[in-house]
This record gives structure tokens, sequence and C-alpha cells, in this order.
């Protein structure tokens, strides 16, 4: 199969709605690059969105694609996979979605390990609405709900998948394209539950809240805030606080829903599992 | 066995197996070939807690599925026995457990050792459960499905013939109990 | 016995009904009195080569259900009162997205968690109207255990013939009692199958509807690109704000239900021939109207009865017609008078008297018999 990244784009449908310096044209260019290296038909693939800006992605993604209600592009996602197996299924998200109010079934899809892909591209706030704060807007951060500086916590979100039992977790940045792609593309070959944070900018919103200047400042701070995961970690606790780790962050092979299932099928007595994968 | 239709309340707490002798007696209705329903009543507690089953059996179609009138009572608690000996009519038979202590004592009311047959059995190192016991008393008080189609019916139900034999012979102890006592009708 | 007659419960009946319609995929949140279905589904499911999955709430089953159905397999969930709450989000997704799935709630006693095991009537309107915006609905109310095991079957057909969510509502009781019934054999009756899309794969629109305003629905794997969107729409499924194309398709997704009532509605009537009386009930209700109907006549009353098999879309035209005949009507129903206020809105010509009762407890025949009493 001969593929180009132009098969995975509906570029009829270009230029983007996303504001000039949104991390999430970059994101979705990064999506088509890694599902064309990996040569994955696009009638083989599933994007399930949510709502928010990052919502808006399967309209540029040229697969099959389900875009639903506000943070469930997951357990759509679930749904597929769980009925098709065969399908590659990615659920695109912000950090609304994935986060916030669809936090419960990210633990969840960790937990579970159907074979999904969740790219969460996390811009600390919703775009779409007008900058209120999100689950990952961090403490003291100012947005149009946190005028006087959040008085919560943000999660980190690798750190939450990992504890629910994620087996490929990775983070990247905006600036970091290439690294980006090639997350993307391993994440998707994974076979299991995989996540890709990728911290993004709003400037439109975040960024002039917080008076982080433009888009490429925006982009400067968060490449100068990023390390590699072996620097993170060499640095001393209480030298952490100004940077994040980047790159795969934990990797490790467990058996996922589908490979488990089939056991379970058999011990039903159900159809022989080699005939199930492509039966669909 | 003239009268068309039969109801039956059979009544105790959660975990006494209530349910289960009820949909047993239902099915083995519709393998006579009757029809039957069978409904319940239950708390959130899985034991303990008020519970009862309805069952309706009859020749003709039924029309509503619960006891409204019924012609036999199983009490296996203090507290179920309690709730229907002073709301059931004179005609109704009301079968309750004599370990539960002193109880009614009308022509249709018969205190009936089946605690009794449990430990009878679990002495000689058997299994007679309480419930099947009481549903064999109410069967042999009132006739009202064929024998055979127990029979019919635990066979299908329970691949283990000595499990089959168990229930069978609790249903055949409870029916014992009750051999010449009298229904007043 | 034969082997096709069985004594089951009806939440065993409508598992029942889902396997034979060809159902491979349930996604659930166990809630009580509904959770039978989910044990069933998990057990046989995987014997079939089909799958169960046990999400993390009732918002999520709903999700994945409409995601597996979006793969061709037909797919369902069950639950009650509060998990129906929860549903209502994407039970919106499934409306605007034309996705075929059947939904299958058990009522309980509410509001909120109310008793989780006493039985009620009172989602009739949350089924009709508990997902926002504009939308008709189809559902169905079995009364009997023999019912429950043909609407579910009946759900899978109009969820696949209208492409759209389907709604089975039980209660309690109807859920767990148990009853003879008669099963089919396999292939004994047809079972309806989502329209297939034709012509080439890339001039495929998975909203252009047919004549018959249903579009031919694509499944994720196959050449022809599937979208699906919650969003207002064009044929292509991208989002579109243009008013004419917002109101062509909300009064498309209406219309395909509403226009096909006669189709989709249907309810039983019983000694209606020359009654001058009629009891308008569902569900376990109108087993104890169809008993007092029989207790009446004994006595020489002219009653009959219509027990509303469909809910909605409401029959209107043909209610009106099987009621011609009758001077008063009386609505009993477990609730504080749901059903009534739709044969008031259509019989407004005759007397109308409604029965109600809200306390977890079934109507008993009685009930309904001094109900007539009492008002006639």
């Amino acid at each position: 199969m001969t593929v180009a990244v132009s098969d995975y784009l509906r570029e009829d449908k270009l230029p983007h709605l996303w504001c000039g310096g949104c991390s999430h044209g970059v994101v979705v260019g990064a999506v088509a690059r890694a599902l064309a290296a990996l040569e994955i038909a696009p009638d083989q693939t599933v994007v399930t969105t949510g709502i928010g800006c990052f919502g808006k992605a399967d309209d540029y993604i040229a697969t099959h694609a389900l875009h639903g209600t506000h943070g469930r592009a997951l357990p759509f996602a679930s749904g597929v996979k769980a009925a098709a197996p065969h399908l590659t299924v990615l659920a695109l998200m912000g950090d609304g979605d994935a986060a916030t109010i669809g936090g419960n079934h990210l633990i969840h899809a960790a937990r579970r390990n159907l074979d999904i892909t969740a790219i969460v591209s996390n811009n600390n706030n919703y775009g779409m609405t007008g900058g209120q704060c999100s689950a990952t807007t961090p403490a003291g951060k100012r947005t149009s709900t946190s005028r006087y500086g959040s008085p919560e916590p943000d999660f980190d979100l690798c750190d939450l998948v990992i504890g629910s039992g994620g087996g490929f977790v990775a983070r990247t940045t905006h600036y970091h394209v290439r690294a980006m792609e090639k997350l993307i593309a391993e994440a998707i070959s994974y076979r299991g539950f995989s996540f890709v944070e990728v911290v993004a900018c709003c400037p439109t919103y975040y960024g002039r809240y917080n008076r982080e200047g433009d888009a490429a400042s925006m982009v400067k701070l968060i490449k100068d805030r990023a390390l590699s995961k072996d620097k993170y970690f060499k640095l001393a606790p209480d030298e952490r606080e100004d940077f994040f780790p980047t790159g795969k962050l934990h990797v490790e092979e467990k058996a996922d829903f589908t490979t488990r299932y089939l056991e379970v099928q058999k011990k039903a007595g159900g159809i022989k599992a080699e005939s199930k994968e492509g039966s669909r | 066995m003239n009268k068309k239709e039969w109801q039956v309340i059979l009544a105790g707490e959660g975990g006494q197996g209530l349910v289960f002798i009820g949909a047993l007696l239902g099915e083995a209705a519709v393998a006579d070939g009757k029809n039957a329903a069978q409904s319940a009543s239950y708390t959130i507690a899985s034991r303990g807690g008020f519970t009862k089953a309805d069952v309706v059996i009859s020749d003709d179609e039924i029309s509503f599925p619960e006891v409204t009138e019924p012609d036999a009572v199983l009490a296996l608690s203090a507290g179920s026995l309690a709730r229907y000996a002073d709301t059931i009519g004179p005609e109704t038979v009301l079968i309750y457990d004599s370990a539960l202590g002193e109880g009614p004592s009308g022509p249709n009311q018969f205190s009936v050792p089946l605690s009794e047959v449990v430990k009878e059995a679990a002495a000689e190192g058997r299994r007679a459960p309480l419930n099947l016991v009481g549903l064999g008393a109410v069967l042999g008080m009132i006739e009202m499905v064929n024998w055979d189609a127990f029979e019919k019916v635990l066979s299908a139900k329970f691949p283990a013939p000595e499990v089959v034999k168990a229930n069978w012979d609790a249903l055949m102890a409870g029916a014992e109990l009750v051999k010449g006592l009298k229904r007043d009708s | 016995m034969q082997n096709n007659i069985k004594f089951l419960s009806g939440n065993e009946a409508c598992a029942e009904g889902a396997f034979y319609a060809g159902a491979l995929f349930y996604a659930g949140y166990p809630i009580t009195p509904s959770s039978e279905i989910a044990q069933i589904a998990s057990e046989r499911l995987p014997a079939i080569g089909g799958t169960y999955v046990q999400m993390e709430d009732e918002i999520a089953s709903m999700a994945a259900i409409i995601g597996a159905s979006c793969c061709g397999v037909k797919s369902f969930t069950a639950t009650s009162g509060p998990g129906f709450s929860l549903m209502q989000e994407n039970l919106g997704v499934a409306v605007m997205g034309e996705v075929p799935c059947v939904v299958i709630n058990v009522q309980r006693s509410g509001p909120s968690t109310g008793l989780a095991t006493n039985p009620a009537q009172a989602d009739i309107m949350q089924a009709r109207w508990g997902t926002h915006g504009d939308h008709s609905m189809i559902a169905l109310t079995p009364s009997s255990v023999q019912e429950c095991y043909e609407m579910t079957i009946r759900a899978f057909d109009l969820s696949e013939k209208y492409r759209c969510p389907v709604l089975v509502l039980t209660d309690k009781t109807v859920a767990q009692m148990r009853e003879k019934v008669v099963l089919y054999e396999p292939g004994e009756r047809k079972l309806a199958e989502r329209k297939k899309p034709s012509g080439p794969a890339e001039e495929y629109l998975p909203y252009r509807a047919d004549d018959d305003g249903i579009p031919p629905m694509a499944a994720f794997g196959d050449k022809r690109l599937l979208r699906v969107t919650s969003s207002t729409h064009n044929e292509q499924g991208f989002t579109n704000d243009d008013p004419g194309n917002a109101y062509t398709l909300i009064r498309r997704l209406y219309d395909k239900i509403e226009d096909n009532v006669d189709d989709i509605a249907v309810f039983k009537t019983y000694l209606m021939d020359d009654a001058d009386t009629a009891f308008i009930a569902f569900g376990i209700t109108a087993r104890a109207a169809l008993n007092a109907v029989y207790k009446l006549r004994e006595e020489g009353h002219k009653v009959g009865l219509i027990d509303m098999s469909t809910m909605w879309p409401f029959p209107d035209r043909k209610l009106k017609e099987a009621v011609s005949g009758c001077r008063a009507l009386l609505v009993p129903e477990m609730n504080l008078g749901q059903l009534v206020r739709e044969v008031n809105r259509i019989c407004c010509d005759k007397e109308v008297y409604s029965y109600t009762k809200s306390d977890g407890k079934n109507i008993f025949p009685a009930e309904i018999i001094k109900a007539w009493r009492e008002s006639l």
C-alpha cells in the first residue's frame, strides 16, 4: 500500500477553524503523518472526539469518525474497539474532555486496557467557550473563571494515567513536532491503552490571561520547561518545579482487553478465538 | 382439583430461598401444562428483611399475576407470620414453621415442624432445605400441580442427581408432615 | 415442557429477545431491578461470539453501545431510574447521530434513588422528553413476560428500520415476575436490518436520507467512510449552522418517526366492542385493569381495556378511534398522572378519570374497580 499524508487529511476542509498560534492543528498534522507512516488504511481507522476546540479535530481527518458529547470520546471509542477489535481507534481530546468532565472515563479506560490511543492536546483551559479553567489549569493561574488565580491544583495527566494502569504513557509538546509524530506512531502500535499528552498553548485565552505573550513566546516557554525524562529525573525534587518530563514516561507490556476477552469467549464456549479478528 | 386457579404466597426473609421455590412451583405448573405467574417482593438486603413470592397457577390465562385472594400462605419467619396471621381470610390455608413459636390456630392454620425435618436430615448427614420442606407441606395440603412435574423440573434444573434427590426428598418430607391434616373449606 | 416453552422473568425474556434479534454487544452498569439483564448478557454474549463490557457509569454505557452499533453490531443496554437519567445525555447522541440501539429501562420508584426494589411507572414522560432538544422517541411498554420477549425483538427491528434509539420501558414487577413464554425457533421470525448504502464509496454521504427520511448507514471499517456526529450537521456529517439546514435536519429526525406512527404504535384492546367505559393502562397496571375488566363484566358492566403497548410515539388517531364508542375513560397508572395527560389531550370530548398511585406498590384490581365505582 502506498499512502500519502494527504490520504488522512480532509484538505478540502482547510484552513481549519483554530486561532493563529493554536497547537491543535500541529497535533492533527502529527496524527495524520503517524497514521501514514504506519500505513494503516483510513477506512480501518476510527477517530472519536468530544466537545471543545480539539473536539473539532475529526473534521480534518479522513477516517471514520464519531463526534459526540463532551468528555465521552473514550467511552465511544471503547464501544468501537470492544465490538470491532480489528479497527485502529484513536480518541482525540482536549483537557476538558479528557481530564475534567471525562476524567472518570480516562482512568477507567486506562484500567480496562482496550487497545485505544488517547491523544490529549492540553492547553490548560477551555478555549472554545472563552478560556475557563479546567482540571489542568495550574494553581494560581488566571482564566475567565479564575480571575484571582485558580485555587485548585491541577492534574498531572501522565501520572494519573500511569496510576490507573495505562501501559504506554508519553508526553511531548507543541514545539517537539517530530517527537510528537514518532510518539503517536509508537502509541498507535502499542497493543493496549496508550496515552500521549501534548503540552499545548492557547494564546487567545490562557496566554493573554497569564501574560505569556504571543504564540511564539508561549511555545518557547513550553520548550524551556520541557526536559527529557532522563534529565528531569536527575534533578533534585526541589529543582523540578519549573520543568516537566517528556518522552516515553512509562511502557509496560500487558494483555489488553481484547486478548483477555478472547479467553472469556473461549471459557464461555463462544466462537474460536482465532476466527474473531477481522470477522466483522 | 377442579378449581381453575390457585394463589399461593410464600413468605419469610431474604436468603430463605422463597423466590426459588416460587419459581420452582411456577415452572412445574407450566411443565404440567398450566399457566403460571410468579412475582416477588423483597427489600435491598440480600439476607434478612421481609421477602415473599407470589404464585398464581391457572388453567386459563392469568390476567393479574399477583396474589389477591390467597388459597395458601407459607410463613417461614416470625415477621411474615405476624404479617399474614390476622390479614388472611378463614378459608386461606396458613402453614407456618412450628419453630417460630406459638402462632394462630384456626381451622385452616397449621403449625408444622418444618425445621425439625431440616435438623433430622442434618443429623443424618443429609441436606433438607427448609424452603423445599415448606413448599412440600403446602403441596401436601393442596395438590395444585402434579408431583411428576416437580421431578421433571428438578431434574432439568440440577445436573447432579444427588441434588435432585435431596430436593425431592425435602418436598416429600414436607408433604408427609401435613398428611392427616384436613383443610376446612 | 417443549424446548421453546420456558418459565422466565421479564428481564430474562428481554435478554432472550435481544439475543434472538441478533444483539452481539452489551455495555452497562448494574442497577436494581435491571441487573439480571447485565448478568445474563455477561454470561451469554461471549458464548455466541459477542461482547459484554461493564462500564464505569451509564453515561459511558450509552456511549459504548453507540460506538459498537456504528461498527454494524446490534447493541443494547439496560438500566433503571437513576441510570436512565444518566443515559439521557447520550440517548440524544443516538437520536441526532441516528445510531440504532436498544435501551431497556426497568422503572422503579423515584424520584432519584427512591425505592430501589419497588415498582413504578413514572418514567414515561422522561422517556419521551428526557434528552434535551426537539426530538421524537420510540418507547414500548410490555405488560407480560411474553411481551418483554417480543417487544425487545421489535425494539431492535424498529431501531434498525428507523435508525434511532428505541426504549423498552418495563417496570420492576413485569421485569422480575416469571411467566410462561413461548420463544421463537431460529429463523421463525423475520428480523429487520439497517439499510446499507450502495454506489461508489467516495460519493457516500452518511446523512443523505432516502425518500423515507432514513439515510442508509455504512459501518466503521467499511470502504465508505462513516461520520457520525451529535452536532447539527449537513449530509456529509459536518457541523453546519445554516438555519435552513438545521430545520430540515430536526424536522426529518422528528418526522421519520411521527409520520410512521401507524407502523410503530400498536396497542391491544380487550372487550372494547360494546364498551361504554375504557380503562387505558400499560405495563403491570394493564394486567390489574384487565382483571378488573373481567370482574366488572361478570357483574354485567360494559367495560373494556386498552393496553398501551407503545407509549411513544403516541397513537393519537388510533386511540381516538378505539374509544370512539365510549362515554368515559379511566386511566390507572403508577405515577401522579402522566399517561392521563396524553389521554386528556386527545380525548377531551370524553369524561376522563385518573387513578394514580405513587408509593412503590402496584395498583391492584380492586383499587381500579373502586376508582371506577367512585368516578362513574
